[in-house]
C-alpha cells in the first residue's frame, strides 16, 4: 500500500514518515510568516497535529505537500491573530522625521509594530508577497484563495499600514 | 518626496523584518509531536461520535432492536 494511502487510513508509521519528510518544508514556510523560530517550531507541531487529526479527509492521490502548506498557513495566521491581540500599540512619534535619513532602528521597530497590528490574514499575505517575494500563485495556493484575493489582501495591508504610519508620524 | 511609496514601504518592511531565521528546525520535532499526541489521547473521529449518537437514540426509541444493533456493532 502507498505511503499516503496508509496515512489516510491512520497508520502512525506512515504519518511519522511523512512528518520527517515534510517537517523542514512546513517549518520554513511558517517561519517566513511568523518570523520567530521558536514559535515556528511549535506551529510546525501544531500543523502536523491538525494533519493527523484530519487524516481521514486526505485523498491518498492528492498532493500532501500542498495540503500541509494550507494547514501550516492557517496555523500561522491563527498565531498572528493571537499575537496581534497581545501587541502593544507603538508610541506616538511627535518629533519630525529627518529628511533623507536612513531608516533608524527606532523607525524600524515602529514599522514592525504597526505591521504586527494589521489583521492576521493581511499580515500573512503581505509578509509572503512583499518581504519574502513569493510568487502570488504559491501564496494563493497556501491561503486557499485566488491570486486576485491575494492581491486584494496585499493592497489593503499596504493601505492600512500607510495610514498607520502617517498617524504615527513615521516618515520614510 | 516624503511619502510612503510602494517601493519605500517594501524596503522599509524588508529592513524591519530582516531574514535570519534558521532554514530548518534546530532539533528533530518528532519527539515533541509524540508528546502532543500522547497528551491528547486517542483520536475519536466525528464518524465514531455519530455512530455512538445514532446507536444511543435507537436504543432509547426501539429497545427491542438492541440484539440486532449489538450484532451489527
Amino acid at each position: 500500500m502507498e505511503l499516503q494511502e496508509r496515512f489516510a487510513r491512520g497508520d502512525l508509521e506512515a504519518f511519522e514518515t511523512l512528518f520527517r519528510q515534510f517537517q523542514g518544508t512546513v517549518y520554513r514556510w511558517i517561519v517566513r510568516i511568523v518570523r520567530n523560530p521558536a514559535a515556528a517550531e511549535d506551529l510546525t507541531v501544531e500543523t502536523f497535529w491538525r494533519i493527523y487529526r484530519a487524516h481521514a479527509r486526505f485523498r491518498p492521490d492528492g498532493n500532501f505537500g500542498a495540503w500541509a502548506g494550507r494547514i501550516a498557513t492557517n496555523a500561522a495566521i491563527d498565531h498572528l491573530h493571537r499575537a496581534r491581540d497581545d501587541q502593544p500599540l507603538p508610541e506616538d512619534v511627535a518629533k519630525p522625521a529627518e529628511p533623507d535619513a536612513a531608516l533608524t532602528h527606532e523607525t524600524g521597530e515602529k514599522i514592525a509594530a504597526a505591521f504586527r497590528g494589521l489583521p492576521a490574514k493581511y499580515q500573512a499575505a503581505a509578509m509572503l508577497a512583499l518581504i519574502e517575494e513569493e510568487p502570488y500563485a504559491e501564496i494563493a495556493a497556501a491561503l486557499g484563495i485566488s491570486e486576485g484575493g491575494v492581491k486584494t489582501r496585499v493592497f489593503r495591508a499596504v493601505r492600512l499600514l500607510r495610514k498607520k504610519l502617517e498617524q504615527l508620524g513615521v516618515k520614510p | 518626496m516624503n511619502q510612503w511609496t510602494d517601493e519605500k514601504l517594501r524596503e522599509a518592511l524588508k529592513a524591519a523584518f530582516p531574514p535570519g531565521a534558521p532554514e530548518a528546525p534546530v532539533r528533530d520535532l518528532w519527539p515533541q509531536m509524540l508528546r502532543r499526541m500522547e497528551a491528547t489521547g486517542p483520536l475519536v473521529s466525528w464518524l465514531d461520535w455519530t455512530v455512538v449518537a445514532v446507536s444511543g437514540m435507537l436504543l432509547l426509541l426501539l429497545p427491542g432492536a438492541a440484539p440486532i444493533l449489538f450484532y451489527f456493532l
